[in-house]
């Protein structure tokens, strides 16, 4: 530890530490734009100016390390001129259209005029125009005359994200940050840039002109859309959701919010909700429903599946209640590889190697993506590439020669070797032998915290089902096709294909409208709270109000293995897990037309129109990097040609 | 006193052509160190030398090399050749008149200090001296001066010519080393330095042409001899570029310590008949005008700062009493402003702001507060508050200017015409 006197105040910090970084551990805020603690300093905006003894001028607090006896003095009138000067400068050209600027109330712009800046500005001259309110598509409004060219924006889509997705252009007083040689933003992380942007440049559509900061109530809880759980804090306005922002958690999500993530929220008050329960089509009170259930659960074998919606202590709740649970209902079968150490998503940070087994992580969990975009060595293996973006050595293969990939790499000269795997096939033993900790990545948001209260059963409820040895069904938040039964329960937040078959359907709270623990794809427990009003009851309180089945069902017919064959099915971000399907903010970002990718050996043009197993209709794209053999299908799409559909057929429409 | 070491034979030979140049001795340096001399000793004789930096800071080269680390990694040679300073063209003249005497500068340099790759960065509009250059580096190689293995020996080097896209800024060391990889023409955040993370994050060497161009004498003569010529503190010559209201404007190699006066009333020919001088900017624009009485000042790197000023790159901008200080300020600003790369608050807004307030003072609409927004403008992008010395560049002159001539800005503001003569300035 080094020592360093700043104002007076002594403080010992970590050599390397920058003296921003000291000062706000002295209790001194340094003011700062262009300075972020995750990203690299720039020395840009000139605001953090400060006097260290011993330097003839005044240094940029954000770019000088802290070295041992160094005196610094951030309160005197050289210092106060400086930043009143840079300030100064930062205004003259700055519109001043606070009162009806959505950052105004937590602006720096705004906050440091008010402790730091001139009274008055001397500039006489015509402010330059600028674009207002240009469009990034899809989540992204730009405002070139509020933009102070920190770069912040620009410097995290180079230096987290790899894409360049806003950049510089122009140059000197000219300047402006915007998407090159295109109008939309690509990408996955838009909304970080709206948390980034110290003034109101990059904000929101789906917030903007919504609400004042100091109107908002602030929740912390965390986003279930996928398995990683990022940290969120909830703002909401008069009881409803207006915004996430991130909560920086360096073991979840090191700060940053994936867009599904954080603008998926905009279904929280749809119409579309269910919010009555219902009985064979008809609306019934829920002490109707509840009565019904009850009977159901009683009149003969039941069985229940789902548990990714459901929180740590609702599902130990549904296993209660039915019996016979599993939550195993897409492709993915394993939620753990026994026999090897689990990895932390922050352990990929130390990682020398990163193995992907069949696994696209961008599109999976996209924020864990983050961390090995920039990785020296990854070694993607399987039919279809594993990375959107970042350097991989590629082990191509057919979908049934993974295991056998896998066999011929050799981690024992890696120090920290990291496997990531999304739990489908039959791979646990392939993923044992090479030896290294693995990380999983679910399907489902809480897979791991089902798997954990014990939501999974040798044999297939399904199948089951097809045989007649379940007379009682429930779906916990699932929507696959299913045999019929004499009474299938539904508890869903939207309509479904199964609703409509429903005996009983069971309108439940949203993600943001009821508590409890979720464990994530690293095994940690962490806690979610209800930010706004439910609309119904929630998974555990319908639970509550029951008594335990019967009957479990018993002497399930085995689970047949995944069949494998040319058909891969690909879980893509906006593809329509969760909630994604009724929110009106992933409106433009939903696909719309069904996209299959294959081999250019197939001589197929893109988009060209196809029909895959006489079922399902869809545009070809074509990608070099697949294997000859597959036709890589949309997760949501494989399941509608079956659940164990594993050969594609494609002809030409 | 004229002493013509780097720019000998220039107007009299086609020193472009390997077989002049060789003729007349070229080569001779790097056959010399490479053949009975080991990089330490050809370092040694820089750093005996005293050879300071040409390109305006006046760092000793042989101690900038000393700062490269010996920890095994490649090191990386940039010559910096992005000469954009307004009144300076001394490069621009090496570069096309005698490009071998910089390629045989780069050979010894490199061997120095054990470099085997150089990039030779050019300002975007030296379209022809990148040609010429091209040339005599096929020339070279062709003579197995450079490539593999040269004349013969263990060492080899390879020398890229990269031409910028015009930028100002480039001529800064470390944005040129962003221009060079691709990126766009920014200063980095400095430390690192370009010695311990350069070009692509390897440890590299930025000199400007002309002190590259001195290297070879260096090796052929000895750092003794060079460190005898001129000033003792800033031995060797300096090829200084005059333009402006002289009678023979031009390049001409000055022993260091010659008396500035020496060099505008005798080389350069005087002030054009019927008048006098007003002032010079010796450092091209961006640099703080020293007046008459200035004129006994002795070119070198100290005694140009003692005199209030700097010899930089020594590109005199002589202005006769025709000239409106006002104006020059004008001039410059609306350089500066059109050249700030715009990375850093000061620069980019600040030199927009100065040049709109001198667009008024011209056109007579300005206000008597508008010499002191001046000055505090002045103190709001100079002294040091940049993140690179263009912001200091932008505002020097028009610092000593309105020290200087504080008369004529407030005549200005106060809406009275100057004192320079229409018909002179348009002509």
């Amino acid at each position: 530890m080094i020592s360093c006197t700043i104002d007076g105040r002594t403080v010992s910090v970590e050599p390397g530490t920058l003296l921003v970084e000291a000062a706000r551990q002295a209790g001194i805020n340094v003011p700062v734009y262009c300075y972020h603690p995750k990203l690299a300093p720039a020395g840009a905006c000139r605001m953090c100016l400060v006097e260290i003894e011993k330097m003839p001028k005044l240094q940029t607090a954000c770019t000088t390390t802290v070295s041992e006896g160094m005196v610094v003095r951030t309160t005197t009138d050289q210092v106060k001129a400086a930043r009143k000067g840079v300030l100064e400068l930062l205004l003259i050209n700055h519109p001043l259209d606070c009162p009806i600027c959505d950052k105004g109330g937590e602006c720096d712009l705004q906050d440091f005029t008010l402790h730091y800046g001139p009274p008055a500005s001397r500039f006489l001259e015509e402010k330059i125009q600028r674009r207002k309110h240009t469009d990034i598509p899809p989540f992204l409004v730009l405002d070139e005359e509020r933009c102070i060219l920190c770069q912040r924006c620009v410097r995290f889509e180079d230096e987290v994200v790899g894409e360049r997705n806003l950049v510089l252009i122009d140059r000197g007083g000219a300047m402006v940050i915007g998407p090159q040689g295109r109008s939309d933003y690509p990408g996955y992380f838009a909304g970080n840039n709206t948390e980034l942007c110290p003034v109101g440049a990059l904000t929101s559509k789906s917030y903007r002109f919504k609400a004042r900061p100091w109107d908002l109530q602030h929740t912390d809880t965390i986003c279930t859309q996928c398995s990683l759980h990022c940290n969120v804090r909830a703002d909401t306005r008069h009881g409803d959701l207006m915004r996430l922002m991130s909560r920086d958690n360096p073991e979840v999500d090191g700060g940053w919010l994936c867009d599904r993530g954080r603008y998926a929220i905009g279904d929280a008050r749809s119409e579309a909700r269910l919010t009555q329960p219902l009985l064979h089509g008809e609306p019934v009170s829920w002490d109707v429903a509840l009565a019904e259930v009850q009977k159901a659960l009683e009149a003969g074998p039941v069985a229940g599946l789902g548990g990714g919606r459901l929180s740590n202590e609702a599902a130990r709740a549904f296993r209660e209640i039915c019996g016979t649970v599993d939550w195993r209902v897409g492709r993915q079968v394993h939620a753990t590889v026994p026999g090897v150490p689990e990895a932390k998503p922050s352990d990929l940070d130390e990682a020398d190697v990163v193995v992907l087994v069949d696994t696209c992580v961008a599109e999976e969990a996209p924020v864990l993506d983050l961390r090995i975009r920039h990785h020296k060595r990854v070694i993607d293996v399987g039919p279809v590439p594993g990375m959107r973006v970042g350097e991989a050595e590629r082990i191509l293969c057919r979908p049934d020669g993974v295991a056998d990939a896998l066999a011929t790499i050799d981690l024992k000269g890696a120090s920290h070797p990291v496997v990531i795997w999304n739990g489908r096939g039959e791979l646990v033993a392939a993923i044992q032998a090479l030896g290294a900790p693995v990380l999983m990545v679910h399907e489902v948001a809480n897979a791991r915290g089902a798997h954990d209260a014990g939501l999974e059963v040798d044999g297939d409820i399904l199948a089951a089902a097809a045989a007649g040895k379940i007379h009682t069904l429930w779906l916990a938040g699932v929507n696959v096709p299913v045999p019929e039964v004499a009474v299938l329960i539904v508890s869903e937040l939207y309509p479904t294909e199964v609703t409509k078959r429903a005996s009983i359907v069971l309108p439940v709270a949203g993600p943001f409208e009821r508590a409890g623990t979720f464990t994530n794809l690293g095994g940690l427990t962490q806690q979610a709270v209800a930010v706004i009003k439910p609309l119904a009851l929630s998974d555990l309180q319908i639970f509550q109000r029951l008594k335990p089945a019967a009957q479990p069902a018993k002497d399930l017919p085995a689970r047949q293995p995944l069949r494998v064959g040319n058909l891969v099915a690909r879980p893509t971000l906006y593809g329509g897990q969760g909630n994604t399907r009724f929110d009106p903010t992933l409106e433009p970002v939903r696909p719309t037309t069904p996209v299959v990718i294959v081999h250019p050996s197939r001589g197929l043009a893109p988009g060209t129109r196809v029909v895959i197993n006489d079922q399902l209709e869809a545009v070809v794209a074509v990608h070099a990097d697949v294997h000859p053999d597959v036709v890589v299908v949309p997760d949501r799409l494989a399941a509608g040609l079956g659940p164990q559909a594993a050969l594609a057929a494609v002809i030409p429409a | 006193m004229i002493m013509r070491l780097l720019t000998d034979g220039i107007g009299e030979a086609d020193l472009a052509d390997i077989g002049v140049y060789r003729a007349r001795g070229g080569y001779r340096a790097a056959e010399k160190a490479v053949k009975t001399m080991t990089p330490a000793e050809v370092s040694a004789e820089v750093v005996a030398a005293n050879l300071r930096g040409r390109g305006g800071a006046g760092f000793p080269a042989g101690r900038k090399w000393s700062f490269l680390p010996n920890d095994g990694r490649a090191r990386y040679l940039c010559v910096n050749g992005d000469e954009s300073e307004p009144g300076s063209y001394s490069n621009r003249m090496l570069i096309e008149k005698s490009p071998h005497l910089l390629v045989e500068g780069v050979i010894c340099s490199c061997y120095a200090f054990g470099c085997n790759f150089a990039v030779i960065y050019l300002r975007g509009e030296f379209y022809e001296g990148a040609r010429i250059l091209e040339k005599a580096l096929a020339e070279a190689a062709a003579a197995g001066l450079v490539g593999e293995h040269i004349l013969g020996s263990e060492y080899s080097l390879k020398v890229l010519v990269h031409r910028g896209a015009g930028a100002y800024i480039c001529g800064e060391e470390s944005a040129l080393l962003e221009s060079i990889e691709g990126k766009r023409g920014h200063p980095r955040v400095r430390p690192p330095f370009p010695a311990v993370a350069g070009l692509y994050g390897m440890p590299t060497v930025v000199n400007n042409v002309e002190t590259i161009c001195n290297v070879p004498g260096i090796v052929n003569n000895g750092g003794a001899w060079f460190a005898g010529i001129g000033s003792p503190k800033s031995p060797g010559t300096k090829v200084c570029s005059v333009s402006g209201h002289v009678r023979r404007p031009g390049n001409y190699e000055l022993v260091m310590g010659t008396p500035l006066r020496e060099l505008i009333e005798e080389h350069a020919g005087g002030i054009r008949d019927g008048h006098q001088l007003k002032m010079i900017l010796p450092a091209g624009a961006s640099s703080a005008a020293m007046t008459p009485d200035k004129l006994d000042t002795l070119l070198d790197f100290d005694a140009m700062a003692a005199a209030g000023s700097m010899l930089g790159s020594a590109g005199m901008i002589v202005c006769d009493e025709t000239t409106c200080a006002v104006q020059v300020a004008l001039i410059g600003e609306r350089f500066y402003a059109h050249e700030s790369c715009g990375k850093c608050t000061p620069c980019r807004e600040g030199t927009k702001w100065v040049e709109k307030v001198l667009v008024r003072l011209e056109a007579g609409e300005g206000r008597i507060q508008d010499v002191d927004l001046l000055k505090s403008l002045v103190g709001q992008i100079g002294g040091g508050k940049c993140l690179c010395p263009l912001g200091d560049f932008a505002v020097t002159y028009l610092g000593s200017a309105l020290r200087l001539f504080e008369d004529e800005f407030i005549a200005h503001a106060q809406g009275h015409t100057c004192s320079r003569i229409p018909e002179v300035v348009s002509a």
